[in-house]
């Protein structure tokens, strides 16, 4: 079969020792990040950034892969010690983690979520293996027409699916399209939104962005969190779960890896919702919904596996057509862009090592992480007993040199203080970051495409909207807008029931 | 591949902070007086305000240089100005819109965003004067700043300490273009 050919090619690819070391790096570097509360994944990945430049372009995607999957497995750690979600998508693991390690379990819970991790990562790369190429070869058929509604309704889901307001949303994913025009224009070459100053000719750094609109924003929200030291210690022998715990987690995991399969690659919808949307279905099947809250295993192996599947399906739209379903795929888009390679259906052909390279170290790095972070948890715990106080700076510190190191030059240092107040003002007022850092990435994708598409219609509007793709879409954006809400209005009230429940136990 | 060395004038840049800090101050007379008036909340308010002057400030840099072109051929001003006019439409939604949370916006304590920020600007400024290790060091003793029980010496300790471990990595370990010191003179 062609496809064990592939693969074999891949593995060949990420089995270099350069390879090799930066995939270790990344999810090393991207565990570590992902415990500490306040930096989620997409700051982990944001930061790292700049240290890839300098690498070859293989090279980098699979340590900034290895750091994304590290910081969604790490940020379970935070969850089941503290109750502080390391990033976001961990949120739901606090449910049921923090209550089992209040009642001395939290070794098995650790483990468990380890475990699910790489169950639903495996899941996870099985599904992007073989659905990838059935991808492309549906993309091949795409007209811009076709790039430009789909693109429009991941924009749109983006800015619908966030929490909060949804007007709000999509009016920060037109402000993202609208930053992604500073610069100058490929087609005229005029300068657009520079002020005159040279450095905005290229446009603004996706880097510059993310640091400044999720970095230093949420770290000025957080500055104030007492993180509260946990004391007990985690041996490797109170790790092993009792032989029903683990019968018992089996299918959640299943289940959960199933789940996160299907939201990864829709657009918008990510490892977070996948999460609550396991948690929910895992209580409503339950035999024993009432034991939720108070310490079910079966709501955190759940969760984590359907997380981490997400993460890696999450790549099958990014890779093949070049379309980011969520910030954190926004990103290493970006980083892509920036190494010369543009993703489509055409990266099979034209770079392949990276495309089956790719695909081959996130099956290494999976095994990194169970293999990494058995031993390492007495590590993290102790890294999550330094008082906030002292970690924040020093993220600051490494915020500053990673945009310095960009070109060299202060503006873009002070592009990321600039971002930082204007994440700042955006969290105050209710709006949104995720959605503007799509249109931003979208924007001249999006532009380009319109015009394209104008151009080939000769200014009628009809042919774009009126294709047979646009009605398939156009049904699903109905559909999957209203099921969206539905699920989420679900997860979230049962997640405010059990949060109540929770409360009023401990 | 994009790190390429450009010139950049930062303190040049400190020339904009004048003109900011008054618009600044305008903005929040107009504030004061758009929240005493009509029944609005704040939050709806300011994010009507700051939308709609987003939409201005893009729209009037577009109208007067940029050639918007026609549905056939667009011009380069063609989708900023779509784009503006949606955002002003939007931004007067907003205002009609009834808040769902109608939390007031918190300010809160300016002293983080402060520190944060002003540490960074002042790793920005300093960056080409003083070499990684002082700038570092300084910045982050300037963010640490922020949190309200912090103690000179343990602030300064983890300013070297942070100086230290950045100017390892990025300049000995990385081999990045960064003196690690450098004199103003």
């Amino acid at each position: 079969m062609e496809l064990l050919a592939d693969l074999a090619f891949g593995f060949q690819t990420a089995l270099s020792v350069e390879n090799l070391i930066y995939c270790f790096v990344g999810v090393f570097l991207g565990t570590m990040i992902g415990v500490l509360p306040g930096v989620g994944s997409l700051a982990a990945i944001a930061m790292l950034l700049p240290i890839t430049y300098y690498l070859d372009p293989t090279t980098a995607i699979i340590m900034l892969a290895g750091v994304y999957y590290g910081a969604e497995y790490g940020g379970s750690t935070a969850s089941i010690l503290l109750n502080l979600p390391g990033t976001p998508s961990n949120a739901v693991t606090c449910l049921d983690g923090y209550p089992m390690a209040q009642k001395g379990k939290a070794g098995v819970a650790l483990m468990t979520t380890t475990i699910a991790s790489f169950v639903g990562g495996t899941f996870g790369i099985l599904m992007l293996t073989f659905l990838s190429p059935v991808v492309v070869d549906i993309a091949l058929m795409m007209r811009p027409a076709d790039y430009l509604i789909l693109m429009l309704f991941g924009l749109l889901a983006a800015a619908t699916v966030a929490p909060g307001s949804a007007v709000k949303g999509v009016s920060m994913a037109i402000l993202g399209l609208l930053l992604g025009c500073v610069g100058l224009d490929v087609n005229s070459g005029m300068p657009r939104f520079t002020f005159g100053l040279a450095d905005l000719y290229d446009g603004i750094s996706v880097v510059v962005l993310a640091m400044g609109l999720f970095g230093i924003a949420e770290i000025i929200t957080s500055v104030r969190t007492q993180t509260k030291a946990y004391k007990q210690k985690v041996s490797l022998r109170s790790m092993l779960p009792s032989r029903s715990e683990a019968r018992r987690s089996l299918f959640p995991m299943a289940r959960g890896a199933g789940i996160g399969g299907i939201f990864g690659p829709l657009p918008a919808t990510g490892p977070s919702i996948a999460a609550f949307v396991s948690y929910a279905i895992e209580k409503r099947i339950s035999k024993h919904p009432e034991t939720f809250g108070t310490g079910a295993i079966e709501g955190i192996a759940s969760p984590e596996a359907s997380n981490n599947s997400a993460v890696q399906t999450a790549f099958i739209p990014t890779l093949t057509l070049g379309i980011p379903g969520t910030p954190a795929m926004a990103i290493i888009l970006g980083a892509l862009m920036i190494h010369g390679i543009t993703p489509g259906p055409s990266i099979v052909e034209r770079n392949p090592d990276l495309f089956w390279g790719l695909i081959a170290s996130f099956w290494i790095g999976n095994i990194l992480l169970l293999v990494l972070n058995i031993p390492l948890v007495g590590i993290w715990v102790r890294l999550l007993n330094v008082p906030y106080r002292y970690l924040y700076p020093l993220i600051v510190g490494l915020i500053c040199v990673g945009a310095y190191s960009i070109g060299y030059n202060s503006f873009d240092v002070l592009g990321v203080a600039a971002f930082g107040l204007i994440g700042y003002q955006m969290r105050r007022l209710g709006f949104q970051p995720a959605p503007l850092l799509m249109g931003f990435i979208l924007g001249p994708m999006v532009e380009e495409n319109l015009r394209r598409a104008l151009l080939l219609s000769r200014g009628d509007f009809a042919p774009i909207v009126l294709r047979p793709m646009s009605y398939a879409f156009i049904a699903i954006i109905v559909i999957y807008g209203v099921w969206t809400l539905w699920a989420r209005r679900r997860a979230r009230v049962e997640m405010t029931q059990d949060r109540q429940i929770a409360d009023t136990q401990t | 591949m994009e790190p390429h060395h450009r010139c950049g004038r930062p303190l040049g840049s400190l020339s904009a902070i004048a003109p900011v800090a008054s618009a600044m101050a305008l903005y929040h007379r107009v504030l004061e007086t758009a929240v005493k008036n009509w029944s609005f909340s704040r939050k709806r308010i300011e994010s009507f305000i700051s939308l709609l002057a987003v939409a201005l400030v893009f729209g009037g840099l577009t109208v007067g240089r940029l050639d918007i072109g026609t549905i056939n051929a667009m011009g380069p001003g063609f989708f900023p100005i779509v784009l503006s006019v949606a955002l002003a439409g939007l931004a007067f939604v907003i205002l009609l819109q009834p808040d769902a949370d109608a939390e007031p916006s918190s300010l809160g304590d300016l002293r983080p965003f402060l520190a944060v920020v002003g540490g960074v600007v002042l790793f920005a400024l300093a960056i080409r004067h003083i070499g990684l290790f002082p700038t570092t060091a300084l910045a982050v003793i300037t963010a640490a700043t922020g949190n309200k029980d912090f103690s000179w010496p343990g602030v300064i300790v983890l300013g070297l300490c942070a100086g230290a471990l950045c100017t390892l990595i990025f300049v000995y370990g990385l081999s990045l273009p960064i003196p690690a010191f450098r004199s103003p003179l």
